[in-house]
């Protein structure tokens, strides 16, 4: 009879199956899915914006929020001590936009954090470049593992964007990269919306308004620069110099309240270049020396299209799930949404709530329905209903476009500040829904027929299985409708 | 263990390198669990596809304070139980004869498995399930009796001695059968 332990070591080593070929690309273009499908449920920010994703770290959420301050400065009219001239908010994508290359260097620190030995935890240095004009950047994001027997770890990942392709890279103990891959109308997203790439590597969410105050001036390579900030009450602290003269941001800060009441630099963007020439190589999607590769640009997960600024919801159970993929705004203040709500135990019942649904009608009666929408500066008017346009469908979801008509006049700033979707349950036992608040935010405004071709159709052909969009919707029909809509319910 | 933690942090984050690497680590540990406990391939990837889809739903908020591999490993016996309910009841309802259909592994589908994986598996098939579970998870899983315990919903010893028990029974089985 064999020895136990030889038995063991038999069932530990001998007894082996790997998984074949067909397996393993069927789980993981279904994994990679669900994977998706989970990311729009959440009441967070979501979505393909890998530029986002580093906002769901504490420090770099905090130093995003600090970025936004510096630029929300910008249109915040200058007191007393100030020279400079006054921004408003839409003239920084502009700046940005005008820059030929943006280089941000600095350091992350981790104040609130110290190693076993009481020492500092070391800090994560920063070094993010933006091509504007080729739509290609390569950033860092940071993040800390506390709590861990080795104490704090800092955790480091880069992302390279250059074409259909990106490429995570994984500094960790795995030293691994793997890549995504984007469709020729999400890469064209990309290049008109590199603006808010940038802002959101660097800032976050430019809409985000906070006051701020001059506290002092400074130079920074022989430019005047005046030093904006902010406290938001709650241990947070932004300071940002910004050139008197151009408006350009040239240095931002956010510190922390520790416990000893002292403020501690959190994050330091100590250096931001412009139109310096990017480093042979900078952009290059092959792995770093020593990492492996999950998979090759050829194999590259397949990301469907969601713009990021959208959100959802789920039941407990994730039998049920919903959220927006998209939005745009039209030029006469009505809003044009994707989204989706799903049943997720049998798919195919969406089919039911589709049938009949007319051009102009209302919504189809989904799980939840996104019945409406309200400016998201808290205002509750205008109240923008919800009429169906269209529906495609993509490997067994269907999507839902929507118009949403204002019933009064839309605040100016609403395209920038986003609406709030008002949620209806249509569930026989809606308890399990958690519901939070979903802000969603147009990409920019339709003006013409062509733009609505372009930009509306095609992500609608993004969303259906034969990548084509839906027959027979125009812009004018669109526009008729909503004009319809308006005079319908103006007194 | 630190890298699970890594992919645990990364993985509720939303981090799609995370679920990438957690596949690749353990997709063929998890196939092999399976493979053991049901002794049947298909039924078996037809398990674990069910175990990553519905793990990677779980999307960001997951929080999970044991092991990765405890987690999903549980998750496939789970599955493995409820394929097996449902054949029970399947076979009572056609009024088949009580043999389970698909615990058999196919000539054709054998032969492509190394030789002594199948005879290894041929062996752990033989046990009762209970002991087939506990020795697979213990074994293939790292998972600790306790844990076992709990998901058995028994006591730490009866695990140890189904453990006890199973190895004895492969001892036998295997005697001269398959090299350590």
């Amino acid at each position: 009879m064999k020895p136990r332990r030889k038995v063991e070591n038999a069932i530990r080593n001998k007894l082996h199956f790997p998984a074949g070929s067909m397996l393993r690309d069927r789980l993981l273009t279904d994994v990679m899915n669900a994977r998706e499908e989970s990311m729009q449920i959440r009441p967070v920010p979501c979505g393909p914006g890998i530029g986002r994703r580093i906002m769901k770290t504490r420090i770099a959420r905090v130093a995003s929020v600090a970025a936004v301050i510096a630029v929300a400065v910008l249109a915040v009219t200058f007191w007393s001590r100030s020279s400079s001239p006054a921004y408003a908010i839409t003239d920084l994508p502009l700046l940005f936009e005008q820059a030929r290359t943006i280089h941000v260097q600095g350091w992350h620190y981790f104040p609130e954090h110290t190693m076993p030995d009481g020492s500092a935890v070391p800090p994560s240095p920063i070094d993010n470049w933006t091509d504007v004009e080729n739509a290609r950047c390569r950033f860092t994001t940071t993040g800390l593992l506390a709590g861990g027997t080795d104490g704090v770890k800092v955790i480091v990942s880069e992302v390279v964007r250059d074409g259909p392709s990106w490429m995570l890279i994984d500094h960790g103990d795995s030293r691994s990269v793997v890549y995504l891959s984007v469709s020729e109308y999400q890469q064209k997203l990309g290049i008109r919306q590199i603006s808010k790439l940038i802002s959101g590597q660097l800032f976050g969410d430019i809409t985000q308004l906070s006051n701020s105050i001059v506290v002092g001036t400074e130079r920074i390579d022989g430019l005047a620069c005046d030093i904006w900030q902010s406290d938001d009450g709650q241990g947070s602290r932004w300071k940002q110099w910004l050139s008197a003269d151009t408006g350009w941001l040239m240095r931002a800060q956010v510190q922390r309240k520790v416990d000893s009441g002292r403020w501690k630099v959190a994050t330091d963007y100590s250096l931001i270049e412009y139109n310096v020439e990017p480093p042979e190589g900078t952009f290059s999607l092959e792995p770093p020396e020593g990492y492996t590769a999950s998979n090759s640009p050829e194999t590259a997960y397949p990301m469907e299209l969601d713009t990021g600024h959208c959100g959802g919801y789920s039941d407990e159970h994730f039998n049920y799930q919903c959220g927006s993929r998209i939005v745009f705004a039209l030029a006469d203040g009505s809003i044009i949404l994707g989204w989706q709500s799903i049943q997720y135990k049998d798919a195919e019942k969406q089919a039911q709530f589709f049938e009949g649904v007319t051009f102009g009608g209302p919504l189809p009666k989904l799980h939840l329905e996104f019945y409406a929408l309200t400016p998201a500066n808290g205002s509750s008017e205008p109240l923008y209903t919800g009429y169906h346009l269209a529906f495609t469908r993509k490997k067994g979801k269907f999507f839902e476009w929507s118009l949403y008509v204002p019933d009064g006049t839309p605040p100016v700033d609403a395209p920038e500040t986003g609406y709030e979707v008002l949620c209806r349950k249509n569930l026989e036992s809606p308890n399990g829904f958690r519901i939070g608040k979903l802000t969603v935010k147009p990409e920019f405004t339709i003006e013409t027929a062509e733009e609505f071709d372009e930009w509306v159709l095609g992500a609608m052909a993004e969303l259906a299985d034969d990548g084509t969009p839906p027959e027979n919707l125009t812009y004018q029909k669109v526009i008729d409708l909503a004009q319809q809509v308006r005079t319908s319910v103006t007194p | 263990m630190i890298e699970d933690e890594l992919l645990k942090w990364k993985f509720r984050r939303g981090r799609p390198e995370a679920l990438a690497r957690i596949y690749e680590k353990y997709l063929d540990p998890m196939l092999t669990l399976a493979m053991g406990l049901l002794n049947d391939r298909a039924a078996a990837e037809d398990v674990v596809h069910d175990v990553f889809v519905s793990f990677a739903s779980l999307g960001p908020g997951f929080r999970l304070r044991g092991r990765l591999s405890g987690y999903l490993a549980t998750s496939v016996v789970n599955r493995v139980r409820d394929r097996r309910r449902r054949l029970r009841r399947q076979i009572v309802a056609s009024n088949r004869r009580s043999e389970p259909a698909r615990e058999s592994v196919e000539p054709h589908r054998a032969a492509s498995f190394a030789e002594q994986a199948a005879k290894l598996n041929e062996a752990v098939a033989q046990l009762p399930a209970e002991q087939r579970e506990v020795v697979l998870l213990r074994l293939k899983a790292d998972m600790k009796f306790r844990d076992i315990a709990r998901l058995q919903n028994t006591s730490i010893n009866t695990v140890v001695g189904r453990y006890r028990y199973g190895l004895n029974r492969l001892r036998s089985t295997l005697n001269g059968e398959v090299d350590a």
